[in-house]
């Protein structure tokens, strides 16, 4: 029984768990098409094949560590949560990260995932040296920038339907220490929210959480919320203790202590909770570590099963900068008048990007989840054409509902994915749920 | 650790490591427990190597302790070869190769380093046997036995080595989901994963214990096998 992380939709298949090259080379003798799984972290079908799929989490080796360069040559099922727990002792910290640190190197790769910092560093594509693939003819092949650079390009965010990622070669960040200077605004409305966006400039990261239930003047109010890696100097005042916060029993004393902001529970109106714990400051700045502020849903083990078994459907979608305001707020009013209630939007901007598959533009980037009822396919649909008109497309990661043909007219690069896969032999081979369902 | 890639010798390595023991691997793929050693070494920030070692091999026991650099605190031994036999398919071969593997060749390695350790005046030293072995049956015949005899062999060591500062854990696994274990379906609640009998293993260190059941439910199941008469007991297809 497969099923990604929103539980929607789940399917019976079989699966195959290789531990070592030979495992996962033979499996392709049997010319089944196949597709390769990480940790199951994508929100619908992307990792889930109606024939077979390879569980790659027994291919989980660390190959190499170079720790005064900050290299890490690893297999494909190392989980980014090993890769922080054995680098940011050194000094190290992946360059970019998704909003869990669940997901395997190759999911990665094969999402080419972006951060609350693309606007300043890209994807964690533009960090990778190298990966090497199973091609659809059984042999491994490395490729680069400089080197099978088609199939390097292609990988990016080609979610696994090019080959089966083996190992992958990255350059991680150097941090001082593993503390976050984290800055809160509250934001009134979406304008504002964007303007804060545009004015933020030094942060490193930065994120908005939106409330998708107001409406009118309130439509799209926000907690935006700024980070960047805090520096030695900024602890001057007093000794560091746990200076990579690893330790979770070891707490910083400062005098501005970050708020919790965790989901203690499903609530359809949390916004309004998290909100008004900061109604009496305009905004505020505490420390907080790397784990509460990069993954503040890890901490609730198994979330997706708070929206009960029929499970959730997330959706992610970007939108160039001239039509993102406009787009968004037509989402947001789509929303209220199908009652779909989805909570926890979440806005993030998006720097340029030259990928030829990878998911961001510039522009504007929000991700919302909706439990599955019967307003939500609805939503789904109007929400596709608007999404469509305004010029934006939708992260693969992130869906279980698109239509092929609502694919074809919002990114038209797929086309020439399917044609490269194609002529490449790897159609037919290398195939998901979500590939037969998109025709890519 | 002895027994190369075994999941229960790696994943009880990796649970040392994880407490900053340095982890010694020795078997027959090198290349392959070269990366083990350094994913080891990486993951856990520890010295961590591999040792080319076959157990079948004559003399092979010996080389081995000439080859470590220095007399283990803990030594694991992993070794084990189980084939799906029944009573239609003899051979000759196969049989006395799953007895050397699970009684001969672990028994004469560790016994050598049991000497070792007995001179150092401290140690652990842990024997991976199985549930299979606390009674003669039918079913692989010749896995069972060796396993049985496995156990003997550890409780003779245990006795020998009374008194010196070197003790010896027997380990009782059930069913454990590893590559030897393979696509059979065994009853949740009678599996443990690797990293449950690393953990279990690693307890025992620790306690003192020196027979351990991974997991613990296969105590009063085993207790139960061997309290039956043999009139009963041959009768039974367990």
């Amino acid at each position: 029984m497969l099923d990604g992380w929103g539980r929607y939709p789940s399917l019976t298949g079989d699966v195959a768990v290789p531990r070592h090259l030979d495992d996962a080379t033979s499996v392709m003798q049997m010319q089944r098409p196949l597709i390769a799984r990480g940790n199951g972290r994508s929100y619908g079908d992307s990792a889930v094949s109606p024939d077979l799929t390879l569980d790659m989490r027994s291919f989980n080796r660390f190959l190499d560590f170079d720790s005064a360069r900050g290299r890490l040559t690893v297999e494909a099922g190392v989980l980014l949560a090993d890769v922080v727990n054995v680098a940011l002792r050194h000094g190290w910290f992946p360059p970019v990260t998704p909003g869990t640190q669940f997901v395997t190197i190759g999911g990665m790769v094969a999402s080419n995932v972006h951060g609350k910092n693309h606007h300043l560093v890209g994807n964690f594509g533009d960090f990778i040296d190298w990966i090497d693939l199973i091609g659809p003819d059984g042999q491994v092949r490395r490729c680069s920038r400089t080197k099978n650079e088609n199939l390097f390009n292609w990988t990016l965010g080609g979610m696994g339907l090019t080959g089966i990622i083996t190992k992958v070669a990255f350059r991680l960040k150097s941090v001082e220490t593993g503390w976050i200077t984290q800055e809160v605004r509250k934001c009134s409305n979406l304008s504002d929210t964007m303007d804060e966006f545009e004015k933020c400039e030094l942060a490193q990261y930065s994120v908005a959480w939106i409330d998708c239930l107001t409406s009118g003047p309130q439509e799209g109010r926000s907690l935006l919320m700024l980070g960047s890696h805090a520096t030695l100097d900024q602890f001057a005042e007093q000794p560091l203790k746990d200076r990579y916060a690893l330790n979770p029993r070891l707490r910083l004393n400062v005098p501005f202590d970050a708020p919790k902001l965790l989901l203690s529970r499903p609530p359809m109106r949390l916004f309004n909770s998290l909100y008004y714990r900061f109604h009496n400051t305009g905004a505020s700045k505490s420390f907080t570590t790397w784990e509460d502020f990069f993954y503040p849903l890890d901490r609730l083990r198994n979330w997706n099963r708070l929206y009960g078994a029929s499970g959730f459907v997330q959706v992610q979608f970007a939108l160039p900068m001239v039509s993102a305001r406009k787009g968004i707020s037509a989402v947001l009013q789509i929303a209220k008048e199908t009652q779909a209630s989805p909570f926890l939007g979440v806005l993030k901007k998006f720097g340029p990007d030259n990928s030829l598959i990878s998911f961001p533009m510039l522009g504007y980037t929000m991700a919302m989840d909706l439990p599955v009822r019967a307003q939500t396919f609805d939503f789904l649909a109007r929400i596709e054409s608007e999404i469509i008109d305004q010029g934006g497309r939708f992260y693969l990661t992130k869906d279980s509902w698109l239509s092929a043909k609502a694919l074809r007219e919002s990114d038209p690069r797929f086309l020439a994915f399917r044609e490269y896969r194609q002529s490449s032999g790897m159609a037919g081979v290398f195939e998901s749920k979500q590939s037969l369902r998109l025709g890519i | 650790m002895l027994g190369g890639t075994s999941d229960i010798g790696l994943a009880v390595a990796r649970r040392f490591a994880r407490e900053k023991f340095q982890v010694v691997l020795a078997g027959r793929s090198l290349p392959t427990l070269d990366r083990e050693a350094k994913d080891i070494s990486i993951r856990f920030d520890v010295n961590a190597y591999a040792i080319q070692f076959d157990a079948l091999e004559k003399g092979s026991a010996q080389a081995l302790l000439a080859a470590l650099t220095e007399t283990p605190n803990v030594v694991l031994c992993a070794i084990g070869l189980m084939r799906d036999s029944d009573v239609d398919s003899w051979d000759e071969v196969e049989e006395a190769l799953i007895m050397r593997t699970n009684l001969e060749a672990p028994s004469l390695a560790l016994g050598l380093l049991a000497g070792e350790l007995c001179k150092a005046g401290s140690g652990v030293i842990i024997g991976i046997s199985s549930i299979a072995g606390v009674r003669g049956r039918a079913k692989n015949l010749y896995y069972t036995a060796a396993k049985a005899g496995f156990i003997a062999f550890l409780s003779g060591l245990r006795n020998r080595c009374h008194g010196t500062g070197v003790r010896i854990v027997t380990v009782l696994p059930g069913f454990v989901r590893t590559k030897m274990l393979g696509n059979l379906q065994t009853p949740k609640f009678l599996t443990a994963t690797p990293e449950d009998v690393a953990e279990a293993v690693f307890s025992a260190c620790q306690s003192g214990r020196e027979l351990v059941y991974v997991k613990g439910v296969w105590r009063p199941i085993s207790w139960a096998l061997r309290a039956l008469p043999e009139s009963v007991f041959k009768r039974l297809k367990v």
